[in-house]
């Protein structure tokens, strides 16, 4: 039932389980390496980093699912610029959150849109489209700000970005109604169910009478305005604004999303399981942070983590560690005397 | 009909050629002087990193992947030398730092051949590893770097040495794909079938990685001539540049097509762009705008062109 519901392939299962190994594992580690690492305190503040990457990574699983090398380098750039131009609108009062809201999440809805039309009308990959894109939007809040970032966040949105209800977080709600509504328009709506299809055979889909251009059109407009979104939502917690508040999440959000299991070939892949990528993304982040390692270290072990996860993941999620697997590492690592057979 | 072979050889270069033709004419029409050998000189010495750095990104893209550690790795390089060149010297600094980048090479390709991890993110984690070794390295930017900046800002036959570095350059990758070409675009336009048909793809990507992080270590020196000290972020702003001077090449990010001189002339008129954007005096804030939407534009009438003419083939 649950399961019919959340859909997804049996890969994407097998990925949730070793994401969840992965979680509790981290945890343990982090408990034994850090004192107070388990406290509920600790692990609400990790959950509410967690949850700022989840919001650009919805968009990102979204696109990623669309398939034919779809990427959006875009989010980073997009929460930049809507952090920027909210704070400079909203400048601390609370009755400017709602119209400056609206403008910011058109803005990325904007953005999203040029993305499209570059992608589908003109061919552009879109990894070198969204990027190009990035760049613009750097570029358009540095211009917007004159290099000087100003303006702030008002009181609602501070609540809602640092805010507890209950000892819950609000981000941490953010986060749980995000991840609610976007599996449901994922597996409920018509578009969620063509989307899969259109990742998963494009051509095919075309011939099934789906109207391909405008599913991918509303992907890329979804990602963009999610992004806005997370952008809002980063100013809540950081309550001034930063030029490049949202870069880090340019790369992240897909490693969260492909952590999470969701294949870059498309059509297939769930939210829940990039929530739960976000999740042991900030979890390893927060243990390396805590070490108290220097800055060098922390982005080296953070990687040389990152890349063990992967390969181990790599390697038994697609169920290949097998005899055959050892075969062949060890056929290749022996020295080329078997090239005859090869074309140059 | 030998000039329509030569021609479909080299219009997937198309795109960065007639770009960078366009741009310099821009330029001189900007700045109001001829364009003289000096002037290239000093744009390919600008543009030397990101041009060496497409190379082997464009290698890496054809063989049916893509290399997001170029830049932690030239950062890497670029630490090493300076930091080990007070007590080693120069030419055993640079040793090292290449060696380095070759054994960060090939852990992207063990990684992504026999760990089963797709390239994007691979290479994502490794320039995570690269640069956290160089930030470790040198916190803080500083060092100077004096032998071999005079060979590389000087000139050799009036041209500078940059462009004679990347014709050798040029010329190793077509001896390369003389050799190996089948079975590189083979394995970069369909893994399966190239499988199939006796090509070893596993060994195809581990030299692509491999050849890819020495280039990126190459790239990596060449930054530091010009620079002359030590930056352990500054490759980062070279890894997104070549893949996008690579598409803007003509050569396709899905593999298995194009070649290297075109990317090597849409880096340079990547450097070109910012050359323009600087004379013309506007605001440094429009720079990356200008220059993305140079890549944007360039590509849709890249595009618009290609599709125009394939129209026409079939009427």
């Amino acid at each position: 039932m649950v399961r019919s519901w959340l859909e997804g392939s049996r890969e994407t299962w097998r990925a949730v389980g070793f994401g969840l190994i992965l979680l509790i594992l981290l945890v343990v580690v982090g408990r034994l390496l850090i004192p107070g690492f388990s406290s509920v305190r600790n692990l609400m503040t990790i959950l509410t980093l967690a949850v700022l990457l989840f919001l650009p990574s919805i968009g990102q699983t979204f696109v990623i699912i669309s398939g034919g090398g779809g990427v959006d380098l875009s989010v980073g750039a997009i929460m930049s610029l809507a952090e920027v131009v909210a704070a400079q609108l909203i400048d601390g009062h609370n009755r400017a959150v709602l119209p400056a809201g609206v403008f910011v999440l058109a803005l990325g809805g904007l953005v999203g849109l040029i993305n499209a039309v570059g992608i589908w009308y003109l061919d552009i990959p879109p990894l070198v489209m969204t990027l190009g894109m990035a760049g613009i939007a750097d570029g358009a809040a540095l211009v917007y700000t004159n290099g000087v970032p100003g303006g702030a966040a008002s009181s609602v949105l501070q609540f809602i970005g640092t805010g507890s209800v209950v000892g819950v977080p609000v981000l941490i709600l953010v986060g749980v109604a995000a991840l609610i509504v976007s599996q449901l328009i994922l597996s409920r709506t018509g578009y969620g169910r063509m989307l899969r299809l259109v990742g998963t055979n494009r051509s095919s889909a075309q011939a099934a009478r789906i109207p391909v251009g405008a599913i991918i059109i509303a992907t890329y407009v979804l990602s963009g305005i999610i992004s806005a979104f997370a952008g809002m939502i980063l100013l809540g917690y950081t309550m001034t604004s930063y030029l490049d508040a949202g870069s880090q999440y340019q790369l992240t959000s897909i490693a969260a999303v492909v952590v999470g299991g969701t294949p870059l070939l498309g059509g297939d892949g769930g939210i829940g399981s990039t929530a739960l990528g976000a999740l042991v993304i900030t979890l390893i982040n927060s243990i390396v942070v805590s070490l108290h390692i220097g800055s060098g270290a922390q982005e080296l072990v953070d990687g040389a983590i990152l890349l063990l996860v992967l390969v181990v993941y790599g390697v038994f999620r697609s169920g290949s560690f097998s005899a055959q697997w050892i075969r062949g590492v060890w056929a290749s690592l022996r020295l080329p005397k078997t090239a005859k057979g090869e074309s140059p | 009909m030998k000039w329509r072979g030569w021609l479909s050889r080299w219009v997937p270069g198309f795109p960065g050629i007639i770009l960078i033709v366009v741009l310099l004419t821009v330029n001189i029409i900007l700045s109001g002087t001829m364009i003289s050998l000096g002037s290239i000189n000093d744009l390919v010495q600008v543009g030397m990193p990101l041009a060496v750095a497409t190379l082997g990104q464009g290698l890496v893209i054809i063989q049916g992947g893509i290399d997001l550690s170029i830049g932690g790795i030239m950062s890497l390089a670029n630490v090493l030398i300076v930091v080990l060149l007070p007590t080693l010297g120069f030419w055993p600094a640079l040793l090292v730092a290449m060696a380095t980048s070759v054994v960060a090479g090939l852990i992207n390709g063990v990684v992504i051949v026999y760990g089963r991890v797709q390239p994007l993110v691979a290479t994502l984690a490794m320039s995570f590893v690269a640069s956290g070794v160089a930030l470790s390295l040198l916190p803080q930017p500083g060092g100077s770097v004096a032998t071999g900046v005079g060979v590389y800002m000087g000139t050799f036959l009036g041209f500078s040495t940059g462009i004679w570095v990347l014709v050798v350059l040029l010329l190793l990758w077509l001896v390369v794909k003389r050799f190996f070409g089948l079975a590189i675009y083979a394995t970069g336009g369909q893994e399966h079938a190239a499988q199939r048909n006796a090509v070893n793809v596993n060994r195809v990507h581990l030299w692509a990685y491999t050849l890819s992080g020495l280039i990126a270590g190459l790239a990596g020196l060449a930054v530091t001539l010009e620079i002359a000290s030590g930056d352990a972020s500054i490759g980062a702003s070279y890894v997104l540049p070549s893949v996008a001077a690579v598409v803007l090449g003509g050569t396709s990010l899905a593999g298995g097509s194009g070649g290297l001189v075109g990317p090597v002339m849409a880096a340079f008129a990547l450097t070109e762009v910012s050359n323009v954007v600087f004379s013309t005096g506007v605001s440094s804030y429009y720079q990356t705008i200008v220059s993305s939407a140079v890549v944007i534009l360039g590509l849709a009438v890249a595009n618009i062109v290609k599709r125009r003419s394939s129209l026409l083939r079939q009427s």
